[in-house]
């Protein structure tokens, strides 16, 4: 029995696996900054945020207005993007996401974004 | 094989009627008549035209227009990308007078990306006649500027380009890795970064031969509310100074100045940031006229 994906648990674990990878955390050293992700159509919690701090990440599910990008999907998307067989770019450029904000920061985000999928993976999640 | 420069460039995109005011008022090209109905043609220099806006569903990259020597050089092109397999198909006596070019073959990139290789467009001197007042661009030999792609495989996308005679410049590992090619002496004409599964057209680089005409623009964007995406900064590889504007069709135009040249004994380097200073970026919105790659 796997972790259930988009839950106060998912959250939790992938926040630890996050922080305890060495690649990800040297791929988000110098960015502070807010992510918010809505998915909508999620069986579980319809949306999440990633509190990004000079190489940690803390995720937790929910909304919160004040973020620096915001990231919109539907829930299939959310999960191939979890399991890698999307990529961000490829989502928005298919419109199946769309992005606002601080690109800066996104772009800068970017690399640690990628390994995400790989983390979630040694995680064990049930989607 | 050995491309001389990026000769056109051809864009599709809904919004290709908002170029009638965009490239002459902001950008300082000229528009000028052509062949497709709704097509929007923009000259930049004594070549009929060096950009394209055709109408189409969404903003994509259509063709890169490639310029070889003459038609010898044309038909050995043709002949080498035959001989490595790739599919070359001949152009239409109608898309030729479009493209208001002697001859022209296409090929198609691992990618997908559209290429035309081409000789013989039409040169008409002393009729470009800026839509705003500069002192115009830096073309020629250089061709129109460059231009950033993002291809799906970097390795299979480097083999094609370079079997067009490309040459690595340098390359770029910051919050995006991107590597630099020349085939005159602009320090890169072509830059490539790879997204898995994904292609199209990030920005189109035009380089002007006075700096104030490239503050004149960056006054221009922001009194009209025009989407700024970089602040002015300078680039470490070809030391250009430039701001980024959006498009109406997606994709970025880096307005930009002096840029060093390359030569025959230029040596490839690395660079770990994208910017010497400024380059700040300020878009809230991603960029790029990109799709599913084959």
């Amino acid at each position: 029995m796997g972790v259930k994906f988009l839950t106060d648990d998912w959250a939790k674990a992938l926040t630890e696996a996050c922080n305890a990878n060495p690649k990800f955390t040297k791929a988000s050293r110098g960015v502070v900054a807010t992510f918010q992700i809505s998915v909508a159509g999620s069986p579980e919690a319809d949306g999440f945020t990633m509190e990004w701090s000079n190489g940690t990440v803390h995720v937790t599910t929910g909304h919160r207005p004040d973020v620096d990008v915001n990231l919109a999907l539907d829930y299939p998307t959310m999960v191939e993007l979890s399991k890698g067989t999307m990529n961000g770019p490829l989502a928005v450029a298919t419109g199946r996401m769309t992005a606002a904000g601080n690109m800066e920061k996104m772009f800068s985000l970017g690399k640690a974004m990628d390994l995400l999928p790989v983390i979630e993976a040694g995680i064990g999640l049930d989607y | 094989m050995k491309v001389r420069a990026l000769g056109y460039v051809g864009v599709e995109s809904p919004e290709a009627k908002q170029w009638e005011e965009f490239g002459p008022a902001i950008l300082g090209m000229q528009l000028v008549d052509g062949e497709r109905p709704g097509s929007v043609y923009l000259r930049m220099d004594d070549r009929h035209h060096r950009l394209a806006v055709h109408p189409g569903p969404k903003d994509r990259l259509a063709y890169l227009g490639w310029e070889l020597a003459g038609d010898d050089d044309l038909a050995e092109a043709a002949d080498e990308l035959t001989a490595a397999g790739h599919a070359v198909t001949e152009g239409t006596d109608e898309e030729c007078e479009e493209r208001a070019v002697r001859r022209l073959v296409r090929v198609t990139d691992p990618g997908g990306a559209v290429h035309e290789l081409y000789y013989g467009q039409l040169s008409q001197p002393g009729q470009f006649q800026p839509g705003r007042p500069l002192a115009g661009f830096v073309t020629g030999e250089q061709g129109l500027g460059h231009v950033v792609c993002v291809v799906p495989d970097l390795a299979a996308a480097t083999r094609f380009y370079k079997q067009l005679g490309f040459r690595k410049s340098d390359e770029i590992y910051a919050f995006i890795d991107a590597h630099f090619f020349h085939c005159n002496p602009r320090h890169h004409t072509l830059a490539l970064t790879e997204i898995p599964r994904v292609r199209g057209l990030h920005h189109i680089m035009v380089q002007l031969r006075d700096f104030d005409d490239v503050g004149v623009a960056y006054d221009l964007v922001q009194a009209r509310g025009i989407p700024l995406t970089m602040t002015l900064g300078r680039h470490p590889n070809d030391r250009m100074v430039s701001f980024y504007v959006r498009s109406p069709s997606g994709f970025e135009i880096e307005y930009g100045w002096g840029a060093i040249e390359v030569g025959e004994d230029w040596t490839v380097t690395q660079y770990d940031a994208v910017s010497v200073w400024g380059h700040k970026m300020v878009g809230t919105s991603p960029p790029g006229a990109l799709e599913e790659a084959l």
